[in-house]
């Protein structure tokens, strides 16, 4: 059975939703995101953020989540980098393969195509991105006290 | 133009600020809420069509579709709760090893003094250079080689192997506040490493450890790649796998499709729920 074929379920679902990839990639993002940042006002002292009435987000939140900021959105980049389930569900990589990503190309090589070294090659194709991204964070997260 | 005065517009300033809070909040909400409702409108539809007729409610609701999850009374849903099962064995073993593992190497690295520790720490997260869905080709190729593939402890190791940096990284965060001097005192009174480590480091990392227990939970439950990937025998699926057969269905029964969904979201929501105090306070270091 081919792993990535799929039923007219999925097809008339994709119908629905062709052309909002993005959006629904950033619907997943959202939650995560407010989550990560959520945990990280916690240790902003309170009497701090009550003293700057007016601009407080502006001023205090904002500057002291700044490291976090970075820290998610490297994190999220590079999820979102090889995510595989989202683009798969939605789009499947329709109409003809135009909105494939790496992680879905990569396993419709291996798999549908039966070319596992053509599969692995497609995903290794996002070195060049991920390790900067990598380093960057590596650095960001020794040089501060990131709490996650 | 009238200059309004400092208090007014101060008072004003702070609604408008506190309207644009509320609003942006309540947009975020309904959009990440969007999901769950529509995965509630189709199963309570007897039809399961719901959503794509526009309703805003089924006309009609029922638990029709609850029920027949639940009896497992379709043939698409004749191994529920077996797969059900095999998704909470690879959910609970993957946040005890997990668990472990990372306690392990945490307390190895920040408190026995280990020469070169950070390099391992810096080696555990230089694992996210690969997404995890790069690395599937060859993980499988692994499993394959060693006996594991269609086996749930195939599937284990791989959810080990990507929530463990991570769980590393906060639970060496988490234990900066606990002060050396408890390990110090212990070991004065000859306290061996395995003795610090059970009875000292792991109780006053309760809160860390609820946190990583519970993100490995999360992610071993709501992965789909490695479980498709790895699990072939119906026998052995589990329900993220299970989920993909109405997929491919030429009569997918959508409400059957959604109830199972939400059937399966329910215990990850009731972990987290409960252990919400432990996981915000072990994520943010403020004690709960």
């Amino acid at each position: 059975m081919s792993r990535t074929k799929q039923g007219p379920a999925a097809q008339r679902f994709r119908r629905r939703l062709q052309g909002s990839e993005v959006s629904w990639v950033i619907a997943f993002l959202i939650p995560y995101g407010a989550v990560f940042l959520t945990f990280a006002v916690y240790p902003i002292a309170y009497g701090i953020w009550m003293g700057r009435e007016p601009r407080r987000f502006v001023h205090i939140t904002f500057p002291l989540l700044a490291n976090i900021y970075l820290v998610c959105t490297l994190l999220s980049t590079i999820w979102m980098l090889g995510d595989y389930s989202s683009v798969h569900f939605v789009s499947g990589g329709a109409p003809a393969l135009s909105t494939d990503v790496l992680a879905t190309l990569g396993i419709r090589y291996a798999f549908d195509y039966a070319q596992p070294q053509l599969g692995v090659a497609a995903m290794l194709s996002a070195l060049p991105v991920l390790i900067p991204i990598v380093i960057l964070l590596l650095r960001k997260v020794q040089t501060t006290e990131v709490q996650l | 133009m009238i200059a309004l005065p400092f208090r007014l517009r101060y008072r004003l300033h702070r609604l408008l600020g506190a309207a644009a809070s509320a609003t942006l909040g309540v947009v975020l909400l309904i959009w990440s809420l969007i999901p769950c409702y529509n995965m509630l409108l189709i199963a309570l539809d007897p039809e399961g069509d719901t959503e794509f007729a526009g309703y805003v409610w089924p006309p009609e609701p029922s638990l029709e579709s609850f029920r027949m999850v639940w009896t497992q009374g379709y043939w698409y849903l004749e191994d529920f709760w077996n797969q059900f099962g095999n998704s909470l064995y690879v959910g609970l073993l993957t946040m005890f090893l997990t668990m472990l593992i990372s306690s392990l190497a945490s307390f190895a690295v920040g408190r026995t003094r280990l020469r070169k520790g950070r390099l391992l720490i810096n080696a555990a997260l230089l694992t996210y250079i690969l997404p995890s869905s790069f690395l599937a080709i060859p993980f499988l190729r692994l499993a394959q080689r060693y006996g594991l593939s269609d086996g749930l402890w195939a599937v284990i190791a791989a959810e080990v192997m990507f929530a463990a940096p991570v769980a590393i990284l906060i639970l060496q965060q988490y234990a900066k506040l606990i002060p050396v001097e408890l390990d110090e005192a212990a070991r004065v009174d000859g306290a061996s490493p395995w003795q610090v480590y059970v009875r000292i480091y792991l109780p006053l990392m309760a809160p860390a450890l609820a946190a990583v227990g519970t993100f490995a939970l999360l992610l071993s439950w709501s992965e789909y790649l490695y479980q498709y990937l790895l699990l072939s025998t119906k026998r052995n699926w589990t329900v993220a796998v299970a989920l993909e057969q109405f997929w491919d269905s030429d009569e997918a029964p959508w409400n059957y499709m959604m109830a199972l969904a939400i059937l399966y979201a329910l215990p990850p929501i009731a972990i987290f729920y409960s252990l919400n105090r432990y996981v915000a306070s072990g994520l943010t270091g403020v004690k709960g």
